[in-house]
This record gives C-alpha cells, structure tokens and sequence, in this order.
C-alpha cells in the first residue's frame, strides 16, 4: 500500500502511460483546462460581460486577443469562463451517466437471469432513440439552463456504460477470487463493491473520459443552437452562434471558440486513449 | 451428531443446455450424477478422475458455489443445503476451498493482509488490529513473512499465492477444507512443499480434507479414502490402501497403471483406453464407461451398475467384476 512498494498497479500504470507521448499531450491540454477554468476571474482580462459600445466587433488586437463580440465585450475573455461551464458540464454530465450505468450495469451482469433480460432490453430500447434530438425534445419542454442540459446528457449517456459495466461483471464473477469470497460467506454488496467493481473500473475511467470530450460537444451545440447555456452567461456554444450571425465581417468569433473545443474534445479524447493503452491486460506483461 | 463429519448421499448436478431464439432446454449435461461419499473427522478423502468428470463440480456444489440440483450435504449432521441463508454463512466458517488456479483466486487489486484477514471482516471477528495480527500469524503458519502483509498478489509466486490462498482458507479453522486441485498449476518441485504444508496444517488443526485431484500419486500420499470418478458418476470408492493394491474397476485400473513409474525398469503393463471421454450431455448408455473399456460385455450397454460392497467400505460400480 506504500510507498515501499514499487510495483502496484497505479505504478505500473503510470510508468507506461508516460511512454505514450500523445497522452501525455492530452493529459497537459486537460490539466491547462482545469487550471484556466479554476482560475479564470484572475486569468481573464477584462470583465466577461462588460459592454463596450466604442469596440463593436473589433479583430484581435494586443489588447483583445481574440477580439470582441458585436457587445463589445472581450471575447478571449469570454472563452475563458466559458471553459468552465465546458468543464462543468463534461464533469457532471458524465458524473451522472456513469454512476446510473455502474449500477445498472452492476446489477444486471452480478443477478444475471430475469434481472439482466429486463434491464439490457431497457438499454436497448434506450439506444433506439436518437439521443441528440431526444435532448433537444426535452430541453425544449424544459428551462434551458446549464443544470437541464447536465442532467439530461447524462440521463442519455449512461447506456455504454451500462453495457461495458455488464460484461466486465459477467467475466469476473466466474473468476475463483469472486468465489473464494463467496466462500467465506461475503455478502452480494461486499462482492460487488470489494471484489468486483475495483476490477471493472479501467473501461468505465476509458469510457467516462472519452465521454466529457462527447458532453461538451453536445453542451456547445445546445448552445449554438439556442437552446443551451443562455447568453449572457459565455459558453463556448453561444460565442460560435454570435459568430454565425456576423460571419461575414468578424471571423474572430467563430475560429477561437471553435479551436477551443478542437482542442479540448482533442485533449480529452488523446488521454482517454492513453488511459485506456496503459491499462490494456493484452500489453500487460508485468502483471 | 453423527460420527461422519460430511456425508453427502446421492449429489446430483445438472446444468440444462440452451439453444435457440427462446433459449429453451434442449438437455441437460450430468455434470455430477448421483455421488455419495462420506468424510469423517481428520481425515482425508480423495477425489480422482479425469478432466470434467465433475469432481469440481461436486466440491462446488458442496460449499454451494454451485447449488445442486439434488441429493443431501450432510455437515455434523445437518443439511447444508437446506440452511438459511444466515446459518449457511455460519457454516461457511467451518467448510472452506483452496482453489486450483492460484493466479485466479486472489483479487489482484487487495493486498495479502486484506485477502487473508477478509473472513474476520465477513464474519465481524476481532477489531481491526487483531484482525491484522491473526492474518500474519496465518501467513507464517504457511510459511510467508509477515512483511508480505502489504503487497500485492502479482509480487508472489504461484507457490507462495497458493500459501496465500491456504492461509485465507484456514484463518477460520475450518473442519472441511475442499482442495481443489491444489497443486496441479505448480512446478513438481512446489506441488511436494504445497502437499506438505496442506498435512502439517492438517497434523495441527485437526481438519478434514476433500482433495481434488487427478494426481493418483498425490492422492496416494494424503488421502485415507479414494473415490474414483468418471463422467459424473462414481465408479469405485474405498479405502486408499484397497484401492490403489486391489482396483476392481476397470477405470481404476486404467488410471493406476498410467501413473509414472520412478523406477524405469519396472515393468507395468500400461492399460491404454481407446477413444476420448464420451460428451457428459448424451452420456452413454447402461455403464457410462462401457464405451472405452476393455472387459465390457453387452449387458453392460443396457444395464447401469449400481455400486456394491466387495470388501469392507469397498464399493465398486461394474457389472463384470
């Protein structure tokens, strides 16, 4: 458990994720996120929704970036409290997916029988239905506000994570360290949550990480659309709607916020990729 | 109480077999088929044959790993598989496995303390420092160092995991301790110390084993009663000594004189049988082993031997002999 120890998984795992130079670009891009979202107010130059009637639509400058928006307002500025609703959004999102798609997949793959029929064939009724316009159907009905969007992407997004939580229970519960515990009389939960689910987190981690890159593309296009994070409040989504509107005459507002989701879905995607070959049993010789 | 520790009378499994869209029941494989045997105090009662003859299964459906399908566990008298589900966790403290495959059988993501302390945190024994000190006492009984307490499964040997394994089996003091091929992933020069430490435990403890195995040499060695298996069904039972000098069963005959022989120029004749195991979903007819023995008669496709007593608890199933 130590320190004195030098080959635990976590080790192993780290020594190897440090090989692959695209992760570690990934990992870096992410980290610069989290680092710009926190400290936006002090990082941000100007006040994000300070309106300045004398710089309408003005190209990057020294002292605006990327420009300002058809308001005035700094968009570098913008762009970087927008990163924290991405942020946010991505996390809490797939928060929720992922813990409704443990469960789920959880009970299905352990109880088996019955159980697993009725809850698989739920998923895939589930996957039938186009998760895009079934958020927009929803949000629709409901407020549009970053809490709604949150929970709805992740009340779309569980499923895979259902699917991938199942089949690691399947394979593992047959294992004989499953039955070793079932042997010592260890109840269904101390199994679950001791023995199995530590065994079946390295996919969900995969999963879940590829998934905020999924989430905060859905969020900005909620928001392009109009019916995502409402403007004043800056999200990377509603800047690219402004930059629709005045594309002609202000490329500015479409190419910064577009990069910035380039870069962050990229970042994500890159360390979840990296997370998942540092984790691959079939490279796995030292274990 | 009765003076047999286990006594299990007429264990059957069958696992249905599925196909289709409906998955209906198209047969039924007779993983094990109407075995009893009875294993008193102390001692020792092997079970030997070839690969899925179901003695797996039956040390399985024994702990109910796997629940049967039908027949009695006794355990001191009581019916194992008819307790509750709070007196089956009871007893689970006294019937413990040792698994085959020790790469399998530790969770690699738990250090050994954790593993081998894990029945004092089922069963609510001792508090959290005591639970620490008893399992490095166990895991010195089995010849590993207290400093290995805190690291993982894959800093082990396959020996010293199954060490690990014994001494989470027996951290309880288990009366039954089911050995389930115990040795046969190690290397030969392991599988004498794993056997040893397994009778010295047993010298201290006063613990009953089942030893599954498909080693007649190490079933030789440890066990006081053989039973012979094959295809779910037993074919001879017996004291070892009767069994291994006087085999009756042709299966039985076949199996001892396949063991190596250390001495290269003794000349055993090898008893070599035709063809594989038949399939346990469409078994044969009449005696399951008419198919490949080399005394069957025509009797033997249509009759089912019953097993009978040919020498004090000596019981042989064949129709022949």
């Amino acid at each position: 458990m130590g320190d004195d120890n030098p080959r635990t998984f976590s080790r192993i795992f780290i020594e190897r994720f440090r090989r692959d130079k695209l992760a570690i670009v990934g990992a870096v891009i992410v980290a610069l996120l989290f680092i710009v979202a926190v400290f936006a107010p002090v990082i941000a130059p100007h006040d994000p929704s300070l309106i300045n009637t004398k710089n309408l639509l003005e190209p990057p400058t020294f002292n605006h970036p990327c420009g300002t928006d058809d308001l005035g307002r700094d968009v570098f500025s913008r762009m970087i409290f927008g990163a924290r609703i991405s942020l946010t959004v991505g996390f809490v999102a797939i928060g929720i997916a992922t813990i409704i798609g443990l469960v789920i997949g959880a009970v299905a793959g352990y109880f088996g029988g019955w159980v697993d029929d009725a809850l698989m064939r739920f998923v895939d009724l589930m996957l039938t239905i186009p998760t895009f316009f079934l958020i927009l159907a929803v949000i629709a009905f409901l407020e549009p506000n970053i809490y709604n969007i949150m929970v709805v992407i992740g009340l779309t997004g569980w499923m895979s994570v259902a699917r991938l939580v199942r089949a690691e229970f399947l394979a593992l519960k047959e294992r004989d360290f499953v039955m070793a515990a079932k042997a010592i009389g260890a109840s269904d939960g101390a199994i679950i949550f001791r023995h199995i689910l530590p065994n079946a987190m390295s996919p969900v981690l995969v999963s879940a990480t590829l998934g905020i890159a999924g989430a905060i593309l859905t969020e900005s296009a909620l928001s392009f659309l109009g019916i995502g994070v409402q403007p004043p409040t800056p999200s990377w989504g509603n800047i690219l709607t402004l930059g629709k509107d005045n594309i002609e005459f202000a490329w500015w507002l479409s190419v910064f916020p577009g990069l910035a989701i380039l870069v962050t879905v990229m970042g994500y995607n890159l360390l979840g990729e990296g997370i998942r070959d540092a984790l691959d049993p079939r490279l796995n010789n030292t274990l | 109480m009765s003076a047999e520790l286990l006594q299990v009378n007429g264990l059957k499994k069958h696992f249905p077999v599925r196909a289709g869209i409906l998955s209906s029941v198209v047969g039924q494989v007779l993983a094990v088929d109407d075995i009893s045997f009875t294993i008193e105090h102390g001692q020792t009662m092997g079970l030997v044959g070839e690969s899925g003859c179901g003695k797996t299964t039956t040390g399985r459906c024994i702990l109910r790993l796997i629940e049967p399908t039908a027949g009695s566990v006794e355990f001191e008298g009581e019916d194992i598989l008819r307790a509750t589900p709070a007196r089956m966790r009871e007893l689970r403290k006294e019937v413990q496995i040792v698994f085959q495959d020790p790469y399998a059988s530790l969770n690699p993501r738990m250090t050994i303390g954790a593993i081998v302390s894990e029945p004092f945190y089922v069963h609510n024994i001792g508090r959290k420092k005591e639970r620490v000190e008893m399992a490095g006492y166990w895991l010195e009984k089995v010849g590993l160092g207290a400093d290995s307490l805190n690291r993982y499964p894959h800093e082990f040997s396959g020996g010293q995991r199954q060490r690990i394994g014994i001494a989470r089996a027996i951290t309880l003091n288990p009366k039954l301790v089911i050995c389930d091929e115990p040795v046969s992933a190690l290397d030969v020069s392991i599988q004498a110390q794993v056997i040893n430490l397994l009778m010295d435990l047993q010298g201290d403890t006063g613990m009953a084993y089942l030893l599954i195995s498909h080693d007649l040499s190490v079933i030789q060695h440890m066990c006081q009663n053989v039973g012979v298996m094959y295809l779910g069904k037993m074919a001879e039972i017996g004291p070892a000594t009767t069994i291994y000098s006087n085999p009756v069963h042709p299966y039985t005959e076949a199996l001892l004189s396949a063991t190596p022989e250390p001495d290269p120029s003794s000349k055993s004749k090898r008893i070599r049988l035709k063809g594989d195991v038949p399939s346990a979903i469409d078994p044969p007819s009449g005696c399951v082993f008419h198919t490949r023995c080399p005394i069957s008669v025509q009797d033997c496709s249509r009759v089912v031997p019953k097993l009978t007593q040919r020498s004090p608890g000596h019981f042989v199933a064949c129709l022949v002999r």
